[in-house]
């Protein structure tokens, strides 16, 4: 028998679009019993990304109480606001709408960039409909939308930050600005990402010059801060400072997560906890400036890169900052073509997709097993990410290497003067057998 | 301006006929090419690396199926050295509060007296109504002088010792039907005995809660379920009473719990202790004869054969997901339980070195400060004084998963092949919320299912192997027996060249389903409703869609 | 050349500064002048030295670190230590027994209010007249070592002090679970055989014993003592690095072990002495038989200017205490006669405590309270000066010789010019 013959409407955007949505909303309205087993979930929500954690803020907040004086609330005032007086949070089915929505835009968001993307590094085949089908059934998207956790949400705001940055017009300035400056404000780590957007914007053919552009850039992102800060104040005072990006920064809640901070920090002596906890933050930093600066003629891959960094080694990521890495990293066809080893991460990650919540379950449920058994898992998590970082951007300096020496060649005769579809170049380089070995020098 | 910052010295021009223009770029070149061929001539032999810089696919599949094989050949060979006792060790009680046979006993001749006149009553109304039992328990409770009530399942009774806070509480049960399928009378007339004689003793430090459920675990179970707000205190061990014979030549200890879940080993290893040494009977796993076979060959043989022997009864009860006995029941709870099972003999023993061997256990359950948790949980008993640590027998599974996994590495078009697989979970899922018997399906793979050709069938078999090879090291840290029997079912419907799969997918899992009902009587539905045996549901999620798929891939 | 002229005087001023630098009196360490009679005076009242005569009380600091059920024997070590004590004459105000306390009364004792150490409960060693002075959960690390080095807050009362001065013979009994230079504490915290060693030499250098008699029974007890290295301490553990100390015997009915073997040895040979035996240390170390105890004991008199025959047993575990003699001149005079006189009056005290006065009486409606607790630590300490006297000295000599050499060579070359 032939294969499953997919109608092919269904192999469309839109069709796979409809797909996405209608399967969401048919798990959420027939097994809510199933959503409220995974809002309880520890690594599809932390306690800054949790919606059990953002009803009962609400609640408190309804009744003219500061929910930022209790201590255990962690939410930005933003969301605070947006769940009070817009959507209101204790109605199921305008939190359905909402957070498929937020899917849905995220996924519109993705083939943006992806668009975006294929003007400049060419490609012939229309693969939104792939791009659509792997982040809205990429598992950890689809648990981390039923969990209802604030992740989504951020994560279409980011996408389209950075879709916004990719989109190649000066105009969109403003929305790539405000809209990472609303990224930060709900999760601080985007704030890493503005030097890869400045540099993203000074390379417009612009009216002004690059430094301008950048200085445009960076202040319109501290204006929108400022904006977004001052509008957090009047909401709630000044408490959610400390509460929200100070427990970022300072790591007080320790709860278990998939990261690799919770467990270090609950063994740690108190007079090493600033040092480690510089240490920890400060790791983050390291990876800017050379990534901007190696990649500065690419600063897509930079910001694909940094975005991978933030992931894994934020203070309280969750499967769903997985989920953001991957669906951005389905925009870059050429990239995943150049990757090592992709179905090692793959499987590992099924591997751990599997042991995190058994042992998780073994240590807090039937008790037969302790708190190592669950970070051994975190630990082959966070590692199998690095290593897939670690090959994106091995992937990313390869796909420079080889273009810029088949340019430099003129091995494509007769595409010279387009941009060279990636796809070919790679069979022209595998026909000669060659492959890229270094990634310094330049050829001039 | 970023530019500036990484321009260098412009290199000469690039040579168009090839990209090594200056004598570093050649020797480079030649070193790089050398060791390429060096380590491809390494890498072809051990495939799985070749992965690393993009191997070719097909060398990848040919000698992989070398590796894979010695990968399942070792697991083999380590699943059928586990009977041998140099992977063994010795038994210990690890928690320092137990101090068994330490203490005197009191229960005696009095005692066993009570016990055999509760037993004459007992004979009398074993065929009664649950209302005309019930009354007689609560009525021998009372008389005790302990605070006795009914739950519609099960009747029970709560001491509280002078001394105690109530925080805790220890559990013993006795049920009306033995795992036998016989009468429990004995077991529920020492029970009743014990109450008399736990009443108004000071040196308890928690509650007790004596209790005799109906039938063999159904009434236990409903306890279970209500026992929340029946009393204050939390269980952390139990002990359940099974004497169905006359008289009793050995105690048998049934430790399985329901889902393969293990009371920790200190209480197992206590109880054996008691026995021995307080109770001055010999213990026995699963009522398995602890003797060598004779006329096997040399000890070491014999030795092996008991230990595959006790095993085997091990991995019938946890392959199965059945607790082996009512204790069961109380995995779930977080109750270290066993069951004690006064093996039918006419041998020395009776009421009385059964009340002391109880009696003794509650004191060291008694001197507990927490939950047990210095032993281990996860292991297996070759003998009644031998165990095999999770080090010793959890490679064997992983071993066997791995040569599964990798042969799941060459997965040409992963999205096409899922394509193919997802149908059978989609079936097994419908059948399973119709409530369709597996036997039904049989048909379905051929019938309804695509085939898949070429690639896609390349990539379906991958994507297969990769998803059961991540199942089952997974599963065997929960649950040995039972992935171990998924391995090799893997293996079989997996790996064997075509005809030979053919055989063996002839016989369907909903077949195996009714052969094992009706000749043992081996009812997991009913086990899945009654305590929540969670293998019927993973018959449906697990097993029929790897027998469809693998009919399927043919 | 005025300026060579001002150069020369000030280099010359500068030159006769030094010797009189130098005039400063010496401290009494050195060669003063004057003060001769008075520094083998000051030596004997406030030097350490070891000869006979210097022993007036004993005092016992008795521990038991574990707690629970299961370490019932522990319990029983300490207080079956502690009768012998009291049996052999020490009194309870110098004793400081530190208990968890948590057997007597535990519900699991069948025997309730009681703690024996013996199968067959001949003896309750929890009867009437035991005073614990540390229960529960004050046996603690912090606590402990405080009790050694004497720093306490001002709260402490006097019962819960090692109140012990440079002429008292400390004996010091420890048991529970150890290691290797470990001890643990009530399940939660260790001591170190570093901390206690630390601790033991505070006590050294604020004069709080004469001589320190250690005995510690737990698994490798003797890894407890290696550490110190304070003059005048004997030593004895239970085994070795590596052995464990075994249980000696349970009592069936009470269901745990009742007494460790080294203690009920070494209590055993105890038990044959009495206040006026002249048994020595010796003779007490040469009854240890590592067979019947199951390890091996050891015994450390490295640290101790007279060895164990010049010791005797009642040294330390009695209330003997040696007798001076003085010449009836200094007798105090006879107080009056009459009601007013023989009214008590407490004396006023400084220092850090204050005495209670006894039972609240009301004197002229004078009442000495008690100082309330104050919250600096080191008020009533002396103020220390950061630099001692011979360090700032010699520091003062240096500069001063420093700067006349510089001016020296400063004047010469401008008189050279």
């Amino acid at each position: 028998m032939d294969g499953i013959r997919i109608p092919p409407i269904l192999k469309s955007h839109a069709g796979v679009l409809a797909a996405g949505t209608v399967l969401r909303l048919a798990l959420f309205i027939t097994a809510p019993a199933l959503c409220d087993v995974l809002q309880r979930r520890p690594e599809l929500s932390t306690p800054l990304t949790s919606f059990r954690s953002l009803k009962e803020g609400v609640f408190i907040y309804e009744r003219d109480t500061n929910p930022y004086e209790g201590g255990v609330f962690y939410h930005s005032p933003l969301h605070l606001a947006f769940f009070t007086y817009l959507v209101p949070i204790s109605s199921s089915l305008l939190t359905v709408f909402l957070w498929a929505a937020g899917d849905i835009l995220g996924s519109l968001g993705l083939v943006n960039i992806w668009s975006q993307r294929r003007r400049t590094m060419g490609g012939q085949t229309d693969r939104s409909a792939i791009v659509t089908a792997l982040y809205l059934f990429n598992p950890y998207t689809l648990l981390t939308c039923l969990a209802r956790s604030t992740t989504a949400l951020d994560n279409a705001l980011l996408i389209h930050a950075i879709s916004s940055a990719a989109s190649g017009k000066p105009g969109r300035l403003l929305s790539a600005t405000v809209l990472l400056a609303i990224s930060t404000h709900t999760s601080f780590y985007p704030i890493l990402l503005l030097p890869a957007f400045a540099i993203i914007f000074s390379q417009l053919r612009p009216l002004t010059s690059s430094t301008t552009s950048a200085a445009v850039t960076v202040s319109g992102f501290a204006l929108s801060s400022v904006g977004l800060a001052g509008l957090a104040y009047g909401l709630a005072g000044d408490a959610w400072v400390a509460q929200t990006f100070g427990t970022i920064i300072n790591v007080w809640d320790l709860t278990p997560n998939v990261g690799m901070w919770w467990y270090f920090f609950t063994e740690m002596f108190d007079h090493f906890r600033s040092f480690f906890l510089g240490v920890f933050q400060l790791h983050h930093l390291i990876y800017v400036a050379p990534l901007c600066l190696r990649l500065s003629d690419d600063p897509l891959v930079s910001m694909l890169v940094m975005v991978g960094v933030i992931s894994t080694w934020k203070s309280y990521p969750a499967l769903g900052d997985m989920a953001l890495w991957a669906g951005l990293l389905s925009c870059f066809p050429e990239i995943v073509s150049n990757l090592r080893h992709p179905l090692f991460t793959l499987t590992v990650h099924l591997y751990t997709s599997i042991l995190l919540p058994l042992l998780h379950s073994l240590w807090l449920l039937t008790g037969t097993g302790n708190a190592n058994f669950f970070y051994a898992a975190t630990m082959v998590y966070g590692l199998n990410a690095s290593l897939a970082v670690v090959d994106v951007l091995g992937a990313g300096l390869r796909l420079q290497v080889k273009r810029e020496t088949t340019k430099a060649l003129s091995l494509l005769d007769d595409v010279a003067g387009r941009e060279p579809d990636f796809k070919v170049i790679d069979e022209i380089w595998d026909k000669k057998g060659w492959s890229v070995v270094q990634f310094t020098g330049q050829l001039e | 301006m970023l530019s500036r910052l990484r321009r260098r010295t412009a290199g000469p021009r690039p040579d168009p006929q090839g990209v090594n223009f200056t004598s570093e770029h050649l020797t480079a070149a030649k070193t790089l090419a050398r060791r390429k061929q060096v380590i491809n001539a390494i890498w072809v032999r051990i495939p799985i690396l070749s992965l690393w810089s993009g191997g070719a696919l097909e060398d990848i599949a040919d000698n992989s199926l070398y590796f894979r094989f010695v990968l399942a050949l070792v697991g083999i060979i380590w699943l059928l050295a586990i009977p041998y006792e140099g992977l063994w060790k010795r038994t210990y009680v690890d928690e320092h509060a137990l101090q068994p046979s330490q203490v005197t006993m009191y229960f005696d001749w009095a005692e066993v007296h009570k016990a055999d006149r509760y037993l004459d009553t007992l004979e009398k109304i074993v065929n009664g109504t649950f209302d005309e039992r019930t009354a007689f328990l609560q009525e021998s409770f009372s008389i005790s002088g302990l605070a006795t009530s009914n739950t519609s399942t099960s009747t029970y009774a709560h001491i509280r010792p002078p001394r105690s806070k109530g925080t805790e509480t220890i559990l013993v049960s006795a049920n009306w039907v033995s795992r036998d399928g016989t009468p429990n009378l004995r077991g529920i007339a020492t029970l009743l005995a014990l109450g008399d004689f736990l009443q108004g003793q000071n040196h308890w430090a928690s509650d007790l809660v004596l209790v005799v459920g109906e039938g063999y675990v159904e009434g236990l179970e409903g306890f279970m379920r209500e026992y929340h707000n029946l009393f204050p205190g939390v269980i952390w061990t139990g002990l359940n009473i099974d004497y169905p014979g006359h008289s009793f030549s050995h105690l048998g200890m049934f430790y399985e719990g329901v889902n393969g879940r293990l009371p920790n080993q200190d209480i197992v290893n206590a109880a054996s202790n008691v026995a021995r040494y307080a109770g001055g009977v010999l213990p026995r796993l699963h009522d398995v004869v602890d003797e060598p076979p004779a006329g096997f060959g040399s000890p070491l043989v014999q030795n092996y054969l008991l230990g595959a022997k006790h095993l085997l009864h091990h991995f019938a009860f946890m392959a199965t997901g059945r607790g082996s006995a009512a204790h069961g029941v109380l995995a779930r709870h977080r109750i270290d339980a066993l069951t004690l099972y006064a093996s039918p003999a006419e041998g020395p023993h009776g009421f009385h070195t059964l009340g002391r061997t109880i009696e003794s256990t509650l004191r060291s359950m008694n001197n507990l400060l927490e939950r047990l948790h210095a032993s281990y949980f996860f292991y297996l008993l070759p003998r009644p004084d031998q165990f095999i640590p999770v080090g010793h027998y959890l490679p064997a599974a992983v071993l066997l998963g791995a040569s599964l996994t990798i042969g799941g590495f060459d997965c040409p078009s992963p999205l096409e092949g899922l394509g193919y697989i997802l149908p059978a979970f989609a079936v097994a899922a419908v059948a399973w919320i119709v409530g369709l018997h597996p036997i039904f399906l049989a048909p379905v793979p051929l019938a309804i299912l695509p085939r898949p050709q070429g690639q896609a069938h390349t990539s379906a078999k991958s994507l297969t192997l990769l998803f059961y090879g991540a199942l089952i090291p997974t599963l065997a840290m929960v649950n040995f027996p039972q992935a171990v029997v998924l391995a090799l079912i893997s293996l079989l419907y997996l790996t064997l060249p075509k005809y030979l799969a053919l055989a063996i997918l002839a016989i369907q899992p909903g077949l195996i389903l009714a052969l094992a009902q009706g000749y043992w009587g081996l009812d997991l539905q009913k086990d899945w409703l009654a305590v929540g045996n969670l293998t019927w549901p993973g018959v449906y999620a697990v097993w029929l869609p790897l027998w469809m798929i693998s009919v399927v891939l043919l | 050349m005025i300026v060579r002229h001002l150069l020369a005087t000030l280099a010359g001023l500068l030159l006769l500064l030094v010797p009189l630098a130098s005039a400063t009196p010496e401290d009494e360490h050195g060669h003063g002048h004057g003060h001769g009679q008075i520094e083998p005076q000051l030596n004997e009242l406030f030097g350490n030295s070891t000869t006979a005569g210097r022993h007036t009380n004993n005092w016992a600091v008795l521990v038991c670190s574990s707690r629970y059920w299961f370490n019932y024997r522990h319990m029983a070590n300490t207080l079956a230590m502690y009768r012998t004590l009291k049996r052999l004459g020490l009194p309870d105000s110098n004793i400081i027994l530190m208990l968890s306390d948590d057997v007597a009364c535990n519900a699991r004792n069948a025997f309730p209010a009681t703690v024996y150490a013996s199968a067959g409960r001949q003896m309750d060693l929890y009867g009437e007249g035991i005073e614990v002075d540390y229960r529960g959960y004050e046996v603690t690390v912090e606590s402990f070592l405080r009790l050694l080095t004497g720093r306490h807050e001002d709260t402490v009362p006097r019962s819960k002090r090692l109140l012990s001065d440079a002429s008292s013979n400390v004996f010091i009994y420890m048991t529970g679970h150890g290691g290797n230079e470990f001890l643990k504490f009530q399940d939660n915290e260790e001591v170190s055989a570093y901390d206690v060693a630390d601790a033991v030499e505070q006590m050294w250098e604020k004069r709080r014993y004469n001589k320190l008699l250690f005995t510690i029974d737990t698994c490798q007890a003797n890894t407890m003592y290696s550490k110190f290295y304070s003059p005048e301490i004997t030593a004895t553990g239970s085994s070795e690095l590596g052995e464990n100390s075994y249980s000696h015997h349970s009592d069936r009915d009470i269901g745990v072990a009742v007494i460790d073997g080294f203690t009920h040895y070494i209590l055993q040979y105890l038990e044959t002495l009495d206040k006026s035996s002249l048994a020595t240390l010796r003779d007490f170390f040469n009854t240890y038989d590592p067979v019947r105890i199951q390890s091996h004991p050891g015994i450390s008199t490295s640290l101790s200017s007279v060895p164990p025959e010049g010791l005797l047993v009642t040294d330390f575990f009695g209330g003997v205490a040696s007798v001076e003699v003085v010449p009836s001149s200094a007798e105090l005079p006879a107080l009056a006669a009459g009601p007013e006189a023989s009214a008590w009056r407490p004396s006023p005290r400084r220092g850090h405590f204050n005495a209670i006065s006894a039972g609240g009486e009301k004197e002229d409606g004078r009442f000495e309270k008690a100082a309330r607790p104050s919250l600096h630590r080191q008020q009533g300490k002396e103020w220390v000066r950061p630099l001692g006297k011979e360090q700032g000295v010699a520091w003062a000599q240096g500069a001063l010789t420093a700067l006349a050499g510089a001016t020296a060579y400063v004047t010469y070359l401008a008189l050279s010019k």
